[in-house]
């Protein structure tokens, strides 16, 4: 069941001021009105693929880093809690406008291919899925600005499952702002995420400035890191800071022009 | 020693380790789960290594905010620097210098260039032109390691997808953002691979320079290991597993060489030790590394960490603010 704000004039204004600290460039420090949550799966045995030790690591560390910039650390799933449900579209059966979408910025590290990303168990099918003739997630549509996803290969250029723009772009844009994630394999560095985090908060950086520095410290040149995101005139989030520390594009619901940006790291 | 051989699992080695070289200096993997049949490539051959090999010790960097100043004013930074646990940095407008304190690593960047504009597109030199400005912006700014080999030049690309809202149709336009030059390392004649070995000049609009990272760390001898052979280490990747999605039953070894292993520029690395690399074809067209450490005592013990505590799943707590239905 979708939730709806009803908001009183009092909460209003300190939304209001909220965003206008936001967009000012400032930290806002305590109080923040903008959520995180994270899911991650290193215990791939269910599915026979190798698992990881430090998803969590790299997932929690982001997830910490923005909570001591005062967002609120709205949930942490991982393993068997970690449900693919989570990131699905309410239309087919599921959950994300409790999880993911209910969010401003999520993260996801496991396992990954161009056609979707892993989890290990039957919540609901163990594969979010984006091809060029099915989405299982539209995001945006609710709160979802920026979804960071540490996994090998989602966002491939190319592949035989579509393009980029086909698995990932128009059925799943819907007021999303950025997907970060990688061209091509890549690897689990325990503190990307923290890194990441860190770039954003301590120096400002944009969002996809950020993303493309913390893998350039993790990974090695063999492997691209790339970031999708929207390119409509007066709606472009290329630029997009964190909430609170510089400007961020307004959603674009049905975007017609999409950017993919890669990065050897 | 004897009871670490047994651990790791082997019985060879007569290194004598006065000082623990540390395990965790590898990237993380996990439990191997389903059993991959991994193959050599047809033709290729194992090759011939020295049984013997030089690890080497790592000397921590002095990273401190008066040289930092002083190489960001040789960059034509003047800024005030600012310093933490972890770095220091030097910011003037966009440009920016940091330096990490556990590696040396230096990242100079304009910030307003690096990583390119779709909006603004570059206009990028010839890959001749931009090897050219890198090495000359390196040596020129004394950046430049006498043990630097250039390898390649990489262009970061953008591309931008239009949909026309009447038809559906798309149309895509592919945009260059910025050249890389890129430079490798040897140790001992060796490579050195991982995160940590890292020298890249930027190369941006009409072949300015807008940006440097290099991460490379100095080192001196500390001692000779006797190391896996490359059946053995082939035989200890068959026990670990490719840490890939495997959709397939067999995967193929394409080239088997050793190497130093360089961590990530974050992290502190005491020692450049060595490392069998193994370039695997895992189908779908992606040639994958996977690192063997060559000295069989350095045997990351497999889900040494310990099961992270699950906090217990439950529904969202209802928003306050919802609305009476």
């Amino acid at each position: 069941m979708k939730k709806r704000h009803q908001i009183m004039p009092i909460v209003w204004l300190a939304v209001l001021a909220m965003f206008i600290v936001g967009i000012s460039g400032l930290s806002i420090g305590t109080v923040n009105a903008y959520e995180v949550g994270v899911e991650w799966t290193n215990d791939y045995s269910p599915l026979g693929w190798h698992s990881f030790t430090c998803a969590d690591d790299l997932a929690i560390g982001f997830y910490n880093k923005l909570g001591e910039d005062g967002w609120s650390k709205d949930f942490n799933w991982g393993d068997y809690y970690a449900y693919e449900e989570d990131f699905k579209k309410e239309s087919i059966g599921g959950t994300d406008y409790d999880w993911i979408d209910e969010v401003d910025f999520a993260l996801y590290a496991g396992h990954g291919l161009p056609k979707g990303f892993y989890f290990n168990n039957d919540h609901d099918d163990k594969e979010l899925t984006g091809t060029k003739s099915h989405h299982d997630a539209e995001w945006g549509d609710l709160d979802l600005e920026w979804i960071a996803i540490n996994a090998c290969l989602v966002l491939n250029k190319s592949s035989d499952e579509g393009e980029w723009y086909e698995r990932w772009g128009w059925g799943v844009f819907k007021g999303l702002h950025q997907i970060d994630g990688f061209d091509t394999e890549t690897g689990m560095y325990c503190r990307l995420g923290e890194k990441f985090a860190g770039y954003m908060i301590e120096d400002g950086y944009t969002i996809r400035e950020a993303w493309f520095k913390a893998s350039e410290d993790g990974y090695p040149s063999t492997m691209r890191a790339a970031v999708m995101g929207v390119c409509d005139k007066g709606y472009s989030t290329y630029d997009d800071h964190l909430w609170g520390h510089g400007s961020v594009a307004p959603d674009k619901n049905d975007p017609s022009c999409l950017f993919w940006v890669s990065h050897t790291c | 020693m004897a009871i670490g051989a047994i651990i790791a699992g082997v019985s060879f080695t007569n290194n004598s380790i006065d000082e623990q070289l540390p395990s965790k200096a590898f990237p993380e993997i996990g439990a191997p789960t389903t059993v991959i049949n991994i193959t050599l490539g047809a033709g290729m051959a194992l090759p011939v290594i020295p049984d013997k090999i030089m690890v080497y010790k790592v000397k921590k960097p002095e990273v401190t905010a008066e040289k930092v100043t002083a190489l960001a004013e040789t960059l034509g930074l003047i800024g005030d620097v600012s310093e933490d646990a972890n770095r220091c940095i030097v910011k003037h407008d966009s440009l920016e210098l940091e330096v990490l304190k556990a590696s040396g690593r230096l990242f100079y960047r304009d910030s307003s260039k690096i990583y390119g504009d779709i909006n603004n597109p570059p206009n990028l030199p010839l890959k001749e032109t931009a090897i050219k400005s890198a090495k000359k912006f390196l040596s020129d700014n004394g950046l430049m390691p006498a043990d630097a080999e250039f390898s390649k030049v990489v262009t970061d690309t953008a591309e931008i997808a239009r949909k026309d809202p009447a038809t559906g149709d798309v149309s895509t336009e592919k945009i260059d953002l910025v050249m890389q030059v890129i430079f490798d390392r040897k140790i001992n004649g060796f490579p050195v691979v991982g995160a940590g070995s890292k020298l890249k000049v930027y190369i941006g609009n009409n072949g300015d320079v807008v940006g440097v990272y290099k991460c490379w760390r100095e080192y001196e001898p500390y001692k000779q290991f006797t190391i896996l052979t490359p059946s053995q280490a082939l035989e200890r990747l068959r026990e670990k597993g490719i840490h890939r999605v495997i959709t397939g039953e067999e995967v193929k070894v394409k080239e088997v060489y050793l190497a130093y292993y360089a961590e990530p520029s974050p992290e502190d690395q005491e020692y450049f030790q060595p490392v069998y690399v193994f370039e695997v074809d895992i189908g779908r067209g992606e040639i994958v590394e996977e690192y063997i450490p060559a000295i069989p005592e350095i045997e990351p013990k497999i889900s040494e960490k310990p099961q992270p505590q699950l906090p217990e799943r439950t529904k969202p707590a209802p928003d306050e603010l919802e609305d009476d239905e």
